[in-house]
C-alpha cells in the first residue's frame, strides 16, 4: 500500500519549499480548500487525509495503531520521506497541531518550521493545567459517541453507507467533506480529547507559530498560551476570527499570519 | 368566509414568531441576532432574550464539539448541512433534542453573512433512532453468535475426522494384531489332530490357550476404546481390598512366557492389600510394560517408561499409605527391559495407546 493512496495524498504547487498542511478531529483535507491555494505559487503544497477520515483507505485503519497520536505521527513522517520533504513548513490544524509535534521531535530534519492552528496540548483539566474541559465532560462526549446515541454519526454515515458502491460519487456526495466511519470517527475523538503532549512542547527544536482564535471553545486561549510558553522561542498570533476553524472562517487572516511567518 | 377570516389572520410576522418549528439567525460571530418566540419558548426564556448569546452556550458539550468540529466547517464547505442532530441545554438545564437545518447566507465573495437554522424538537425521534440503534447491536450480536456458534461446529467437525481416522487406524492395527494369535490358534488346531500322545496335546493347548488369552487382552482394548468414544470414560469395575503382589507378578509371567526372548526382573514388597479393581490394574501394567522399550531413546517406548515408573510410584504411595496405617513398610520396583532385549517392537500397538490416552480419562 503505497503512503499517498493511504493518506490520499494530493501535491500542488511550483515552490522549491514544500508546505504541509493536516486537517484536525472532524473533515478532511477540505479543511484547508481556502487556505493552500494561496501558496501553490511559492510553495509545492502537500494535503492529505487521515486515516480513517475523507478519502483514505479505510481498510489501512489499525485501531491500536490509532489509538495514539504517535500513530498519525508516524503517518506524517512518512508522507515526508515518501516525498523526500526537508525543512518543510508544517501547517496543523486542532489535534493535528500535536501530530506535527510530535513527527517534529522524532524526525527533526523533516519540517523547518510548524504553523499550529487553534494548538491543545491537553483538553481536560489538570493539576495546575486549565484545558477547558473537565474529565466528567470528555467522559459524558466519549461516552455519547460509544454508544452512538450522538446524532452527528447518524447524520454522517448515511452518505457513506448509502454509496459504498459508488465512490465515483463521493466529490458530488452532500456532506461528503466531514463524512466519516462512526466507529473510526468515535477512535479518533477519543485519541483526541485523551491526549496529553504537555511533556512534548519543550522538546520541539524549529521555529513555531501558533494562531490563536478568539473565543474557540476547543482551544482556549489559556490554552494557547500554554503551548506559546512551553515551545522554546515560539510566536503567537492572536486572530480576530472565532471559533475553532480560521483556516475556514477567516482564511484570509491565516493566509497572512502564515505568510508573514515564513 | 372563514377562510377569509384565517388569510386575514395569517401574517408573516406572526408565521415566523409562532411557527411550529425553531428559528435562529446566527451572525459571523457565533452569536445569535434573531430568534423565533417558539424557539424562546422551547429554551424556557423570554421571547426576545436569545439575541446576543452564543450559540454554542445553548448547546451540551457533545453538542459544541460537534457544531465546531462537524457543522460549522460543513457550513462554510458547502453552504448548507441538513437533518443533523444536537442536543440543546433549556435555561432551566434541561436537555433538547433537537434535529436542526442550516443555511449560510453568503455576500457576493462568498464570504458568510449569517447563518440561519431551522429547528425541531426531536425527543421522539431521537428515542425512535435510540431503539433502531439497540436493534442493530442485538442484530450485530446475534450475527456474532451465529458465527461462533458455525466456528464451533466447524472445530467439532474436524475433531471428529481426525477421531474418525483414528479409529480407522486402529480397527486396522487391530485387524492386523489380531491375525498373529488367531494364525497360531490355527496352526495349534492342526497340530492338535496329529498329536502323538496326551502330553503333547496339553502343550499344545496350553500354547493356544496363551494365544485365545492375547485375543481376549485385544478384545477388552475394543471394548475399552468403544467405551471411551461413548464418552463415558474407561469404567472402573467392582473394587475390593486386593493383594497386587499376585496381580502385578501374573501379569509379568504372562508378558514372560509370550515373549520368552526377554527377561524381566521383579521385586515387589507389597505387604498389604489395597482398594482398587485388580483387573484394571493388571491391565493397565500390562500395556505399559509392553509398550516400555529403554533401548530406543526418543520413541513412544521412553513416555510409556515414564508413565509406567508413575505408575509403580502411585502403587507404591498407595500401598505406603495403607501400610502407614498398619505400620509396615512397602516397596516396588520393576527392573526394565533397558539391559535386556526389547519386549517386542510394536509401533504401531502404541498408536493405539496413544488414542487410548485421548479417549480414556
Amino acid at each position: 500500500m503505497s503512503v499517498v493512496k493511504r493518506n490520499n495524498v494530493q501535491v500542488r504547487g511550483t515552490g522549491k519549499r514544500a508546505m504541509l498542511f493536516a486537517h484536525g478531529f472532524g473533515c478532511d483535507q477540505n479543511m484547508w480548500r481556502f487556505v493552500s491555494p494561496a501558496f501553490e505559487r511559492d510553495f509545492t503544497t502537500v494535503l492529505f487525509d487521515h486515516v480513517g477520515a475523507g478519502r483514505s483507505d479505510l481498510s489501512a485503519y489499525d485501531p491500536e495503531k490509532y489509538a495514539k497520536l504517535t500513530g498519525y505521527a508516524d503517518d506524517i513522517i512518512e508522507i515526508g520521506l515518501d516525498l523526500g520533504l526537508r525543512e518543510a513548513v508544517f501547517v496543523g490544524h486542532s489535534v493535528a497541531a500535536m501530530m506535527g509535534v510530535l513527527a517534529s521531535i522524532k524526525a527533526p530534519s523533516l519540517f523547518g518550521s510548524l504553523i499550529l492552528v487553534g494548538p491543545s496540548a491537553r483538553y481536560i483539566d489538570d493539576i495546575n493545567y486549565f484545558g477547558g474541559f473537565n474529565a466528567k465532560q470528555i467522559a459524558e462526549l466519549l461516552e455519547f459517541l460509544e454508544d452512538n446515541h450522538l446524532g452527528w454519526s447518524a447524520a454522517m454515515a448515511p452518505a457513506i453507507m448509502g454509496n459504498a458502491d459508488r465512490p465515483e460519487l463521493a466529490e458530488e456526495l452532500t456532506n461528503s467533506f466531514c463524512r466519516t466511519d462512526p466507529d473510526i470517527a468515535k477512535a479518533f475523538a477519543r485519541v483526541t480529547f485523551m491526549s496529553d503532549n504537555r511533556a512534548d512542547l519543550p522538546k520541539v527544536g524549529v521555529r513555531t507559530l501558533i494562531l490563536q482564535c478568539s473565543e474557540d471553545i476547543i482551544a482556549s486561549e489559556r490554552v494557547g498560551a500554554f503551548v506559546q510558553q512551553n515551545i522554546p522561542g515560539s510566536e503567537l498570533i492572536q486572530l480576530k476570527a472565532t471559533g475553532h476553524c480560521p483556516n475556514l472562517s477567516a482564511p484570509a487572516e491565516v493566509i497572512a499570519a502564515i505568510r508573514a511567518f515564513v | 368566509m372563514s377562510d377569509d377570516k384565517g388569510a386575514a389572520t395569517e401574517d408573516l410576522e406572526d408565521l415566523y414568531e409562532n411557527a411550529p418549528c425553531g428559528y435562529m439567525s446566527v451572525g459571523a460571530d457565533g452569536r445569535i441576532f434573531k430568534a423565533n418566540a417558539t424557539l424562546s419558548g422551547w429554551m424556557a426564556v423570554e421571547p426576545g432574550s436569545l439575541h446576543g448569546r452564543k450559540l454554542s452556550d445553548l448547546l451540551n458539550i457533545a453538542g459544541r464539539i460537534f457544531y465546531e468540529t462537524h457543522v460549522a466547517p460543513l457550513l462554510r464547505m458547502q453552504g448548507f448541512f441538513n437533518e443533523f442532530a444536537l442536543d440543546m441545554v433549556t435555561e432551566t438545564g434541561e436537555r433538547l433534542p433537537v434535529i436542526a437545518n442550516a443555511v449560510e447566507r453568503r455576500d457576493a465573495e462568498g464570504g458568510l453573512l449569517f447563518t440561519r437554522f431551522t429547528i425541531f424538537k426531536a425527543t421522539d425521534r431521537r428515542l425512535y433512532e435510540r431503539e433502531l440503534l439497540k436493534a442493530r447491536a442485538a442484530a450485530e450480536q446475534s450475527k456474532r453468535e451465529v458465527e461462533e456458534l458455525h466456528a464451533a461446529a466447524q472445530a467439532v467437525l474436524k475433531t471428529e475426522r481426525e477421531v474418525s481416522e483414528l479409529r480407522e487406524q486402529f480397527i486396522a492395527v487391530l485387524g492386523h494384531d489380531l491375525r498373529n494369535p488367531l494364525a497360531s490358534l490355527s496352526a495349534g488346531a492342526r497340530l492338535m489332530r496329529n498329536a502323538k500322545s496326551p502330553e503333547a496335546a496339553a502343550k499344545l493347548e496350553d500354547m493356544m490357550q496363551k494365544s485365545v488369552g492375547r485375543m481376549a487382552r485385544m478384545i477388552d482394548d475394543v471394548m475399552d476404546f468403544t467405551r471411551g468414544r461413548l464418552g463415558g470414560g474407561i469404567a472402573l469395575g467392582a473394587k475390593s481390598v486386593t493383594e497386587l503382589e499376585p496381580v502385578l507378578t501374573q501379569v509379568v509371567a504372562e508378558l514372560s512366557s509370550d515373549h520368552p526372548e526377554r527377561t524381566i526382573e521383579t521385586t515387589f514388597k507389597l505387604n498389604t492389600a489395597v482398594f482398587c479393581d485388580a483387573g484394571r490394574i493388571a491391565q493397565m501394567f500390562s500395556n505399559l510394560l509392553q509398550c516400555a522399550d529403554l533401548r530406543r531413546p526418543g520413541s513412544p517406548g521412553q513416555g510409556a517408561c515414564r508413565h509406567l515408573c508413575q505408575f509403580l510410584r502411585v502403587v507404591h504411595r498407595q500401598c505406603r499409605r495403607e501400610n502407614l496405617r498398619r505400620g509396615d513398610g512397602a516397596s516396588v520396583s520393576t527392573v526394565l527391559p533397558g539391559q535386556h532385549p526389547p519386549l517386542q517392537a510394536r509401533p504401531r500397538a502404541r498408536t493405539v495407546h496413544r488414542v487410548r490416552d485421548r479417549e480414556g480419562t
